[in-house]
């Protein structure tokens, strides 16, 4: 090699180790400045704060590992690096680890399909107790004049098993799950119960709109309005009331906000270039009012899926005193979703004399607990 | 500090990099012990007075072996310090282990101590026995200066999981560390190397890992035939690219700083014997066993007896030194069987039937003898082997996830790649390609190791990172 090749050769290898030292350094750079950042990564998840540095924590590694995940919460390229591993294992994989990639894109979540393979079953004796609380519960509430309407929320899990992404997507008849055992029971037991799980089975070949978003995790709009309205007609049925109707029609075009509630799942898996999540309905949402109708005073104790008719905003069309305990636990508020208050700061004596008639939402995932903790709740409250 | 951890990839590493091309040659060493000082406080902090205390008195004890005339004295002060050496290695490693295996005798009763393990301890005693014995031997001076030798010991990238390098090996690339023009070329070399370890680990073995992790977890009598083997190919895959990826960083990282380190693997899983494994796999450790184990004993000068016998002790502490469980002993023990074996009639037989099925064999051997080293309980590990050859239907409690199988099929396929690379195919094929110019193939290497670091990265941080859809109660 000639002197000049030589040099040029030299020159380029420093060029080369340069930009690798700045590579290198790019990750602390980041971190140091405010002009560029990432979107934050969808979903719920917690970020390890700073960890305090004590000679016993040093000395036993405790800092050391706390730092590290420190580090992995925190550091600013992690948005990015987060989306470009997953989009590379979906791209080669195609899988993910937030959610469950069924046939032809369908997005699950797994504790659903966990549901719906009975792997998640209390057992027949906590079926058989739980019911008996329900009954309970129900009948005190009765005294008091309010009325317990359980509503069981279709999973996409049970309805679409033959989307699922596993071989096995039949389960065998004697299977025993959660929501196999209550649909039964609590019919049985003369309790008012609405199946939407059993319904979307039975119409989920002649529906006219989609049941799910193909990227969602809960049911469409246009199947919740409907389903919802059946139950405000068992409302009434039991009040002797009449109540403002919904009206779905035409098409309506979404807000991003509301298209992204349809695709919470494909968010969820945060990746860099979004999924063909494919078209929904969006009907165009109204409340009819007539003079002679009446808003009564409904508290909904649910899981998520109640959420997709709390975000319409319509509650205060619909009810005169309404509240949303999400899970038993915290009080949804339109207005303050990042800091929801805690039940636990209620009187719920007081907080149940404003309402008529309680709506216990459960989804097949849920029925783990049934009730989330209300049933036992009033138990105690009126000594059941 | 492990070096696919984020607060090495990111903090540590370009810290230092960056300090190394800054400071003066001559405070090299300084400035590479006080970060590989740092690098091994990060993880153990408590054992470094104790460290550093038995580092200085080695040393000066040495310098008075090395003097010293009288053969006697030299004699018993090698032993002295190899015993020290071996004593704190045994005490640290094995107290709880000698313990469990004499429960049995009323003295020592039913102890368990809560002894914390120095990181790297079986690493550094190796190199501890190698500066005696070569000083010993005179194969090589001691160190002048104290520095040098704790640079020896300490230095970072080997100082945790090796590889083992023998005194007399490195010793002039310590004393000259401040003398050693780094070319850019050699860094950007060690950077490649390095990239490519940290890739082999995080993109290969850590996939492989949670599945081989199950597989090995639950009842073997309870799982299909099919995971058993899959379990056990891919732990085959997991220990070499975790281990081999380890040692890539070691070396590229070692290049970096201007010195040379020896190779550590050599397309093992290519062997056609498991002598020949011993060549391949964990080099340095063959080599150190052989030189300061095998030959004192006698090697195979002293008839075949002798040899086999010292064959048999040579792979005990082999096992043993991997880790304190007596299934470590009974894998390395396994070894040394095979390797009399092939000495005796096997070779012959491999060598009639020819490489791919002698390899075939070596390397069934190996995947089944992997299963001793993984196993500590032996009873499971002869009842996962048993279960292996009896043909059983899986119950799907462990799903075999598609990225689980393409990770091993490539994998497996790295492995193969020296053959094809060896084949007169490839070499036609070669010649049909375009030669691109050094500086092109120099920079293809570099972005091809630059996306290999920032992919490994991505993965190493989508690692904890499982969010959910709602907040859950």
């Amino acid at each position: 090699m000639d002197c000049l090749a030589r040099m040029n050769k030299g020159r380029l290898s420093k060029v080369i180790y340069f930009v690798i030292l700045i590579m290198l350094i790019m990750p602390i750079c980041f971190q140091i400045q405010n002009f560029v950042s990432f979107k934050k990564l969808e979903g719920v998840y917690e970020i390890t704060n700073l960890p305090m540095v004590s000679r016993r924590s040093f000395l036993s590694g405790e800092f050391q590992s706390n730092f590290e995940k420190f580090m992995q919460d925190n550091i600013k390229l992690r948005p990015l690096l987060v989306r470009i591993h997953n989009q590379i294992y979906y791209w080669i994989f195609h899988e993910s680890k937030a959610v469950v990639i069924g046939k032809k894109g369908e997005l699950f979540t797994q504790e659903y399909i966990d549901a719906f393979w009975g792997k998640d079953f209390v057992g027949e004796k906590e079926i058989q107790e739980k019911t008996d609380l329900a009954i309970l519960a129900n009948l005190k509430l009765k005294e008091r004049g309010k009325h317990l309407i359980f509503v069981l929320a279709p999973s996409k899990a049970d309805v679409f098993p033959e989307k699922l992404p596993y071989k096995k997507s039949q389960i065998s008849p004697d299977t025993k799950t959660n929501y196999a055992q209550y649909s039964i029971f609590l019919k049985d037991h003369g309790l008012s119960v609405f199946d939407f799980n059993k319904e979307f089975k039975q119409n989920k070949t002649t529906a006219v709109y989609a049941l799910y978003p193909k990227c969602g995790a809960h049911w469409s709009e246009y199947w919740m309005i409907d389903s919802m309205n059946q139950v405000f007609a068992g409302i009434e049925s039991q009040g002797q009331i009449k109540m403002h109707q919904i009206i779905t029609s035409g098409w309506d075009t979404p807000t991003k906000e509301r298209a992204s509630r349809n695709n919470e799942l494909e968010l969820l898996m945060n990746l860099l270039l979004p999924m063909q999540c494919g078209q929904i309905y969006y009907p165009v949402i109204r409340v009819s009012k007539g003079e002679d109708e009446i808003k009564p005073n409904v508290l909904v104790i649910a899981d998520s899926y109640y959420g997709t008719f709390f975000r319409l905003g319509l509650e205060r069309q619909m009810f005169e005193n309404y509240a949303y305990y999400y899970y038993f636990r915290t009080l949804k508020d339109l207005n303050n979703e990042e800091n929801p208050q805690s039940i636990e700061n209620l009187d719920i004596d007081l907080e149940l004399r404003k309402f008529d008639f309680i709506i216990v939402m459960h989804t097949t995932h849920s029925l783990q607990n049934l009730g989330y903790g209300f049933l036992e709740e009033v138990c105690q409250l009126y000594n059941c | 500090m492990s070096f696919v951890s984020l607060t090495f990839l990111i903090v540590f590493l370009p810290v230092v990099l960056f300090g190394y091309e800054l400071i003066p040659r001559t405070s090299r060493r300084l400035f590479l012990i006080c970060s590989s000082i740092a690098f091994y406080a990060w993880g153990v902090p408590q054992f470094i007075p104790i460290l550093l205390l038995t580092l200085t008195f080695d040393f000066y004890i040495v310098r008075i072996l090395h003097k010293s005339n009288n053969a006697t004295l030299k004699k018993l002060l090698c032993l002295f310090l190899l015993g020290l050496s071996i004593s704190l290695l045994a005490y640290y490693k094995y107290t709880n282990f000698l313990f469990e295996t004499f429960s049995f005798i009323p003295a020592f009763g039913d102890h368990t101590f809560n002894i914390l393990l120095p990181l790297g301890i079986s690493f550094f005693t190796f190199h501890r026995i190698s500066y005696v014995i070569d000083v010993y031997r005179g194969s090589h001076p001691p160190f002048e200066q104290f520095s040098e030798y704790l640079l020896y010991i300490l230095l970072f990238p080997q100082l945790i999981a090796g590889p083992i390098i023998k005194f007399k090996e490195i010793a002039d690339q310590i004393t000259n560390i401040a003398l050693v023009q780094i070319t850019n070329q050699a860094k950007i070399k060690g950077f490649t190397r390095f990239c490519l370890g940290v890739s082999k680990k995080v993109l290969i073995a850590d996939l492989l890992s949670p599945f081989v992790a199950s597989v090995f977890l639950a009842n073997p009598s309870q799982i299909g035939t099919g995971t058993l083997w899959l379990g056990v190919l891919g732990f085959a895959m997991q220990i070499y690219f975790d281990f081999s990826g380890y040692a890539d960083m070691a070396i590229g990282l070692a290049t970096i700083l201007g010195f040379k380190f020896p190779e550590n693997f050599s397309n093992p899983y290519l062997s056609t014997s498991v002598g020949e494994f011993w060549r391949r796999w964990h080099i340095t450790l063959g080599s150190f066993l052989r030189e300061y184990l095998y030959f004192p004993l006698g090697g195979n000068r002293n008839g075949r007896i002798s040899t086999y016998r010292n064959y048999i002790v040579v792979f005990f502490i082999s096992g043993l030194w991997h880790g304190a469980s007596w299934n470590f002993v009974v894998w390395g023990l396994l070894h040394a069987s095979m390797i009399i074996l092939e000495d005796l009639n096997l070779g012959k037989i491999y060598h009639r039937i020819g490489p791919v099925v002698s390899g075939f064999l070596t390397q069934m051997f190996v995947l089944l003898s992997w299963v001793y080293f993984k196993v500590e309980n032996l009873v499971t590990a002869t009842q996962y082997i048993k279960s292996m050859f009896m043909w059983r239907k899986g119950n799907d409690t462990i799903p075999i996830e598609p990225s689980v199988l393409s990770v091993l099929l490539l994998a497996n396929a790295i492995c193969l790649l020296p053959l094809v690379a060896k084949s007169k195919w490839w070499n036609s094929c070669k010649s049909k390609f375009p030669q691109f110019n050094l500086r092109i193939q120099l920079i293809s290497q570099v972005v091809l190791s630059l996306f290999g670091w920032i992919i490994s990265l991505a993965f190493l941080l989508a690692n904890g990172f499982s969010p959910f859809i709602y907040f859950k109660f």
